[in-house]
């Protein structure tokens, strides 16, 4: 995940968590945590404290990140229609703190406040923690509440619920723990009486939740553009795809270009393939492997007849063709980008052919053709494990490519080419995404479109397109 | 010590019935609900109505009498001096309204005067718990507190706490916020300004 939006999504929920401390319960928990509200002292004060604060965290993590595990449950991949939702909502909730519009809907439910009486204080503020850090136990005191479930849940990803979750907790706790030690002192009941009687210091971190819901606005837009990704490469095929970054192939040489939104990037090589950490080229009779961002040269290793690489952050698999046959081989990758020992994971003799090979973690997806039948088979690098995902007697299934669950593929029928999208588990032939007279041929999968590439013409000519998922 | 009748009572018994019954009775039970579903029944069942029901004014929720004021509803400030209920000013032990200096004004803030245009005489003006200790011969503080949401703005509710074992309603005294042995002899309230 984006690291800004991570940053303006622990921000908000920081700030936001803190204004909960001008609810009832927030000056309760102060008066009561502090040496005011029982018999100990301020040793027993700093024991609540100790506990009150990873209860709030367990709390607001529970809630928040519980909200985007509900996010991520809803059908559909997480991409810039999540993040734009989720932007309006914060932009909505930040114009109604701006203008110090009264919270609505509230919740006009509180602590239970026997608990300080029949428990221990350490354990009552733990408690009293997780029901403040839960959020909507208690009276929402900033529409930034309601913005950062609703973020959360329209995100969908359990890193920003865990984000926001810890955020709030910390921002809940931090005046609360801060404040209660000194309850009993001049300074601290000046500074409780201020809070109560000067709701202009409200209204000004109300401001401040404008402030820091507007800036996850931004990054939340800014994210989902980067999540818009590129839609179409005319004269390019071959397409391989990481976050909103394609690598494509170009040209007669098929040379390697990456393009991130409108730069493209040559590489040296041909016919690439992209993960998030590292590109694999092919050069002449060898395979090299470059970092990402800076592109320098990792790894490098002989691979004669190779013709098509498949890269991920531990593997790279690439297809060789050696007097007809076709032979896939698996290398493994370590954290430094050095590769292993290879691994024959798939071949095929001629007539019967092997598709390009396509990555995602350890799962390795490929097909082969042949007169007879096609079959598009999943093999777990790790496990060395493989399956027929789907077959066919009557179409020809080829050129498939993986993300996560998901798999795309190109079913040719009698009547035309099909680019269609499956669950992985399911023993269905997919959805249609894509239906041609023209030959579909190679595809990649993002977390929001599928893309793949159109061949025209006898000596085909290609043009990269993609449709959302 | 005589109950003072109390100027705002139906308001805040109107208040008290919206917790159950209106638009923010309702709002308050959708709450509970969405609570629930986020963090299950326990938690359901652990929380409490925020705007509780009135036996003396809004968010007091036992039965004991209020403290000694001079105007009956028994609103302090942040220290512990009364107030007048109706509009947050202080008053003198006579219930009037004062400024800074204790001298008595009206509702304008105007300095009262005699017939030769002097300013009226300054009265006592004494802590709420504190008088009421001193009327009823008894030793008493204040201890601990809860903030409930009432009338708009957040309400702390406050206990004068004394080692008596009956309160002012002449009764058994209950603990209420109150420790280290001590019981709720009266009770009182500062209003803030924080909306809610």
């Amino acid at each position: 995940m984006d690291p800004l939006l991570l940053t303006a999504l622990v921000s908000a929920g920081l700030l936001i968590g803190a204004t909960g401390t001008w609810s009832p319960c927030g000056f309760s928990m102060v008066e009561t945590i502090g040496p005011t509200g029982h018999t100990g002292g301020q040793p027993t004060t700093i024991a609540a404290c100790a506990t009150f604060l990873p209860g709030a965290l367990v709390g607001a993590v529970f809630t928040f990140g519980g909200l985007s595990l509900v996010g991520a449950a809803i059908p559909g991949e997480a991409g810039w229609v999540s993040y734009t939702v989720a932007g309006v909502v914060a932009l909505v909730a930040a114009v109604a703190e701006a203008r110090g519009k009264r919270i609505a809907p509230q919740i006009r439910r509180q602590l239970p406040e026997h608990w300080r009486r029949v428990m221990p204080m350490p354990l009552a503020a733990a408690l009293y923690g997780v029901l403040l850090g839960l959020g909507f136990t208690t009276f929402v005191l900033t529409f930034g509440v309601w913005a950062l479930a609703g973020i959360a849940l329209a995100l969908g990803e359990p890193a920003a619920g865990l984000a926001i979750g810890l955020g709030f907790g910390v921002g809940r706790a931090i005046p609360i723990v801060a404040l209660a030690p000194f309850a009993a002192r001049p300074s601290g009941r000046r500074a409780i009486t201020l809070m109560a009687e000067r709701p202009e210091i409200y209204r000004a971190i109300r401001f401040g939740d404008a402030l820091v819901l507007a800036a996850a606005a931004g990054a939340l837009v800014f994210a989902g553009t980067a999540q818009a990704g590129v839609k179409q490469v005319l004269g390019a095929s071959d397409p391989s795809v990481s976050g909103a970054t394609l690598a494509y192939a170009k040209g007669a040489g098929d040379l390697s270009f990456v393009r991130d939104g409108q730069n493209e990037t040559g590489l040296p090589g041909t016919d690439p393939s992209i993960s998030d950490d590292y590109v694999a080229v092919i050069d002449g009779g060898s395979v090299r492997i470059l970092d990402r961002p800076g592109f320098a040269d990792v790894d490098s290793f002989d691979a004669p007849g190779v013709d098509s690489v498949a890269i991920s952050n531990n593997w790279i698999v690439y297809r060789t063709r050696v007097e007809g046959r076709d032979k896939l081989q698996a290398r493994s990758i370590d954290s430094s980008g050095e590769t292993g020992e290879p691994k024959d994971v798939g071949a095929a003799g001629q007539p019967d052919q092997v598709s390009a090979p396509s990555l995602d973690g350890n799962t390795l997806v490929y097909a082969i053709a042949t007169p007879r039948s096609s079959r598009i088979i999943k093999a777990s690098l790790k496990k060395l494990k493989r399956e027929v995902v789907i077959r066919s007697d009557l179409n020809q299934l080829f050129n498939p490519s993986v993300r996560g669950s998901s798999l795309l593929y190109v079913r040719g029928t009698k009547q035309r080419w099909e680019l269609r999208l499956k669950k992985l588990g399911n023993r269905d032939s997919g959805r249609l995404l894509k239906g041609s007279d023209r030959r579909l041929w190679s595809t990649a999968l993002s977390n929001e479109r599928a893309y793949y590439t159109v061949l025209k013409g006898s000596a085909p000519s290609a043009d990269i397109k993609s449709v959302q998922r | 010590m005589s109950e003072h009748p109390e100027p705002n009572r139906i308001g805040e018994a109107l208040d008290s019935l919206a917790g159950s019954t209106s638009r923010r009775g309702f709002i308050a039970r959708l709450g509970g609900a969405m609570m629930a579903a986020t963090a299950g029944s326990v938690v359901g069942r652990a929380i409490e109505p925020g705007e509780a029901d009135a036996y003396h004014f809004c968010g007091h929720i036992y039965t004991t009498g209020s403290c000694v004021h001079p105007n009956g509803t028994p609103r302090i400030d942040a220290d512990g001096w009364p107030l007048k209920a109706e509009n947050g000013k202080p008053v003198d032990n006579l219930g009037r309204e004062i400024n800074k200096k204790g001298l008595p004004v009206d509702s304008n803030g105007n300095v009262l005067r005699d017939p030769d245009g002097r300013p009226l005489p300054a009265a006592p003006r004494t802590k709420v718990c504190e008088e009421t200790a001193r009327q009823y011969s008894i030793n008493a503080q204040i201890d601990g507190a809860w903030y409930r949401c009432c009338g708009g703005t957040v309400r702390k509710l406050v206990d004068c706490c004394s080692q008596s074992n009956r309160r002012i309603n002449g009764d058994a005294s209950l603990t209420g916020y109150c420790f280290s042995g001590r019981k709720v002899f009266c009770v009182m309230y500062f209003q803030t300004k924080v909306p809610c």
